[in-house]
């Protein structure tokens, strides 16, 4: 568990952080969401000790971090940064062992590990040998993750991590990542700007206005009308409907085949598709229902508007 | 490691071997010299090129190993906290003692360190010393502060950072300070003549002030070989280090 | 001042205290080679010495102190030491305190050169992190440059013995600093002329610039020396055989052989930067410039030459100060320039004329990066709105 007290960071006259207070549970992704400049970074900085808060206290595991000593906190939180953290001078394979060199892992251990992370995060074995400019912007991300994992810390601290990468690929990390969390059970807090990164990570979404929190709360949480102006307009109108890119149709899928009501249309949508792509397919053939087909083309179910209505968001709407 | 393209190796070998040949058999060139040079009156001087040669490399090596040493221990130095606020002061220096003149600096010692090997020696160590430490500086700030935060938050401390990420980051521009350091050392030793120094330039002072072209062609020939020659070699290191850095 | 600054500052300040307690200001000498006796600072300054002493410490108090009004009293109370200095090594050379005999000289000691580098670890703390640290420096040293003038012209220094040397050849010597300066100023004129057009062309031709640049790099490996040499010799050969070329005064010694050289020298920075200039403008801009239908030359001089202007300013700034230095060769074949005076003063083993030629000749390096400096940061704020 990671908790923050009362922390301020004051650079010079500039008050990077005012009176911040936040605590992580265990095994928890917390996102940490807000415009550039609002005292994110600082927050992560503070975590690993890069920087010194001027006043409040830090603690891990309920230990209040200047305890420990500071080479092995570091080495027991992973951080990842926007790809240029990785070593150009280092291959995928030196890059990625770093830390359990450090720790004198034997060569047996780091090997067997490396191989394991490298499927982890799902690059082909024979990447160990590339540099850092051989490698896509998304490639060199999924080094920096297994780098940040290679000697299982039980803490993962990601600035933007996905930040310089495509569209496209930023979709695919961010499933492969919730996935790997999912899996691994680390505790994770995730900085970024994007509001819909946000929504399909995060457990814990914790907004901030500059220097300090504006609100906290499950995705879901956010959905409702009492939160500050500040917030929802952070957040945008579509916040909603962003929600649904959490959302797989597999997740809500109804396991029978279209009945009546003249549903037959033959509008398909894949099962893992997003609910907001199922959403603005239906709205774009003016229809509110979709048969819905798995990876081999064979029709598994169907899915219905009134199923999203229902579904997403239940637990919101009391 | 990406080869380097063989036209380099066989210059600067060739380069050598042409030194080489310079100050073991000059009266070779001389031959052929006299013949285009039709001069006037010249002398043949029983001097040893290979006596002349060695003093001249003796001092830069001297010099330069001197020099090196002190500029790359300054310079980690600035790596750590407790001196880290003199980098801008030291990288000033360097940029304005490199406006400074080298027979200025040359005949400023005299008055202090009389003629001969002693001022030579300081003129070509501070010269030395300069580009180092000016390009090893300049090489650590190149590095991308990410980096440098990545190797810290993954636990490594002062020392680590500095042997495994910013020394083998900066080496190509620590050894382009160190070549720029011996090709000016080189030329430095040259000068070094006007105030007593013994090395090529001796002779080319020499044949000019006694109207003597083939005395000024045989120290200025094996002379200008010499730094060809190491520029070459250094020029061959840098690309094999800047390679390695990236992908090898 | 920024915390960082304070420890250079600081350790600046002890170095003037320092240099004021234990290195000597003065060398008596009883003739003009003879070497001599040194005279420290509270001999040669008396209670004047305690006074300097005060003001060092009152650096080190505002230093402590710590308030941003207190750069400007740290720079205002530098400037009056070395003032001060002057003034007082003025009086005490006047006096004939020390028995002076008609022959003897009296030359400036190693505390000289050590308050000047413990002066620039003041200001260069003092001024440290801040953005217009550089204008500042600068600014200083102007007023330091004048104030030193305006004590020689004053003839307050004249007992000096570097004075001597000048006012015993003060026609020669005012004509060597104009030889020396034109002299490196036609040579980088010259490499401009030549440098900046192969610097386009290779722009434009990319195949043959490795070839151009290693031969241009060629003339930078080559010692100097060794290439004055090298280029004495067929000059002379030339001069020989052809009356016409004689006539004209070129000879295998002398300015020709000088200017050749220089200009070798010049070549590399100019074309360096030249090609760093116009590589550095971003290609979209030239593309955007070809869409509005701007012609290729056109674009060229209204274009890619202003933009790349700050950088090739910057190269003639490299070559200027270069040439500076090696033109002092030129007075080792008869080339004239501050060479001459430096060599004839290192034949008479005669220091104070060695420093005659050598102290005009940094100024004159100084200067003119001075100068190209503020050109180039002018340009850069007036022409390309970048503050730097």
């Amino acid at each position: 568990m990671i908790e923050l007290k009362n922390v301020t960071k004051k650079y010079n006259d500039i008050t990077a952080l005012k009176n911040f207070s936040l605590q992580i549970p265990e095994g928890i992704l917390q996102v940490l969401l807000g415009p550039s400049g609002c005292g994110k970074s600082t927050v992560i900085k503070l975590i690993n000790h890069l920087i010194e808060p001027t006043s409040g206290e830090i603690y891990i595991n309920n230990k209040n971090i200047n305890e420990f000593n500071l080479i092995n906190l570091r080495r027991g939180i992973g951080y990842v940064i926007q790809s240029i953290g990785l070593f150009p001078h280092y291959n995928v394979y030196e890059n990625i062992v770093i830390v359990p060199r450090l720790l004198k892992w034997t060569k047996n251990d780091i090997d067997r590990r490396v191989d394991y992370l490298l499927d982890l995060v799902g690059l082909n074995r024979n990447y160990k040998k590339k540099y850092p400019f051989e490698l896509s912007g998304g490639e060199g991300q999924r080094v920096g993750v297994a780098r940040a994992l290679a000697a299982d810390p039980p803490i993962l601290l990601m600035d933007e991590p996905f930040g310089s990468v495509d569209p496209l690929n930023r979709e695919r990390l961010q499933k492969e990542f919730y996935r790997i969390q999912r899996e691994l059970k680390k505790t994770v807090l995730f900085v970024t700007h994007d509001v819909e990164e946000a929504i399909r990570l995060a457990d814990n979404i914790a907004v901030m206005k500059p220097g300090q929190l504006a609100s906290l709360g499950s995705p879901w949480d956010f959905v409702t009308d009492d939160k500050e102006d500040y917030v929802k307009e952070f957040l945008g109108s579509e916040y909603t409907l962003k929600l649904l890119t959490r959302f797989m149709v597999q997740d809500i899928l109804v396991q029978e085949k279209i009945k009546s009501k003249g549903y037959i249309h033959g509008f398909q949508v894949k099962k893992e598709n997003t609910l907001s792509s199922a959403l603005s397919l239906m709205i774009s053939k003016g229809i509110d229902s979709l048969e819905v087909i798995d990876e081999q083309e064979k029709i598994v179910g169907s899915i219905t508007f009134e199923d999203i209505l229902k579904n997403v968001f239940r637990d919101t709407r009391k | 490691m990406k080869k380097i393209k063989q036209p380099f190796f066989i210059v600067t070998a060739l380069l050598f071997a042409f030194f080489l040949i310079s100050i073991l058999r000059f009266d070779i060139i001389e031959n052929v010299l006299v013949l285009l040079v039709k001069p006037k009156s010249f002398f043949l001087a029983r001097v040893s090129l290979v006596e002349i040669a060695k003093q001249h490399i003796f001092i830069v090596i001297i010099s330069s190993s001197l020099s090196i040493i002190i500029a790359l221990t300054i310079a980690i130095l600035t790596r750590f906290p407790f001196m880290s606020d003199f980098e801008e002061f030291l990288l000033g220096l360097a940029t304005f003692g490199q406006t400074i003149p080298t027979v200025a600096i040359l005949a400023l010692l005299v008055p202090f360190l009389g003629y001969g090997f002693k001022p030579a020696l300081f003129a070509l160590f501070v010269y030395g010393f300069l580009p180092v430490l000016r390009n090893t500086i300049e090489g650590f700030n190149t590095i991308p502060e990410e980096i440098r935060e990545s190797a810290r938050a993954m636990g490594m401390n002062r020392f680590q950072i500095i042997t495994r990420v910013e020394l083998p980051l900066a080496l190509p521009a620590i050894l382009a300070g160190i070549r720029i350091s011996l090709i000016l050392n080189i030329s430095v030793a040259t000068i070094g003549a006007t105030v007593g120094l013994s090395g090529f330039g001796t002779l080319i002072v020499n044949g000019i002030r006694g109207d003597d072209t083939i005395m000024i062609l045989k120290g200025a020939i094996p002379v200008s070989l010499l730094a060809l020659a190491v520029e070459s070699l250094f020029i061959i290191l840098e690309k094999r280090f800047r390679l390695s850095a990236i992908s090898e | 001042m920024p915390d960082s600054g304070k420890k250079i500052s600081i350790l600046g300040a002890f170095i003037l205290i320092l240099s004021f307690l234990l290195l000597s200001f003065a060398e008596y000498r009883p003739n003009r080679v003879l070497s001599g006796t040194n005279i420290g600072a509270r001999e040669l300054f008396g209670s004047g010495c305690f006074l300097l002493i005060f003001l060092s410490i009152l650096i080190i108090f505002l230093i402590i102190t710590n308030h941003k009004g207190h750069k400007l009293i740290i720079t205002v109370t530098s400037l009056l030491i070395m003032g001060l200095v002057l003034y007082l090594f003025g009086i005490a050379i006047e006096k004939e305190t020390f028995n002076i005999i008609p022959n003897g000289r009296i030359s400036l000691g190693i505390g000289f050169w050590a308050i000047f580098l413990g002066m620039e670890m003041v200001m260069s703390g003092c001024f440290k992190g801040d953005k217009k640290c550089i204008l500042y420096r600068r600014v200083f040293y102007t007023i330091l440059f004048l104030m030193v003038f305006v004590f020689l012209l004053s003839g307050h220094l004249n007992n000096l013995s570097i004075m001597k040397e000048f006012f015993n050849r003060s026609n020669t010597f005012f004509r060597q600093i104009r030889r020396h300066f034109s002299l490196s100023l036609f040579s980088v004129i010259a490499g401009l002329i030549i440098g900046i057009p192969i610097g386009v062309l290779i722009y434009k031709e990319r195949k043959m610039k490795s070839t151009i640049l290693f031969l241009i790099n060629l003339g930078q490996t080559i010692p100097t020396l060794s290439l004055l040499g090298i280029i004495m010799v067929p000059l002379s050969l030339l001069s020989q055989q052809n009356k016409f070329l004689k006539d004209m005064g070129i000879s295998g010694v002398g300015f020709t052989p000088a200017f050749i050289v220089l200009v070798i020298y010049a070549l590399f920075p100019v074309v360096h930067n030249t090609i760093a200039g116009l590589k550095m403008i971003d290609y979209e801009l030239l593309e955007t410039a070809a869409g509005l239908g701007m012609k290729n030359n056109t674009i060229f001089w209204k274009i890619q030459l202003p933009l790349s202007l700050p950088i090739i300013l910057g190269g003639i700034r490299i070559a200027i100060t270069q040439s500076i230095g090696n033109t002092i060769l030129a007075g080792l074949i008869g080339g004239g320039g501050l060479g001459s005076i430096i060599f004839l003063g290192l034949a008479q083993a005669a220091p104070d004329l060695i420093l005659l030629g050598v102290i005009p000749l940094i100024a004159m390096a100084f200067l003119m990066d001075s100068v190209i400096s503020f050109l180039i940061f002018y340009y850069k704020k007036r022409y390309l709105g970048l503050a730097e």
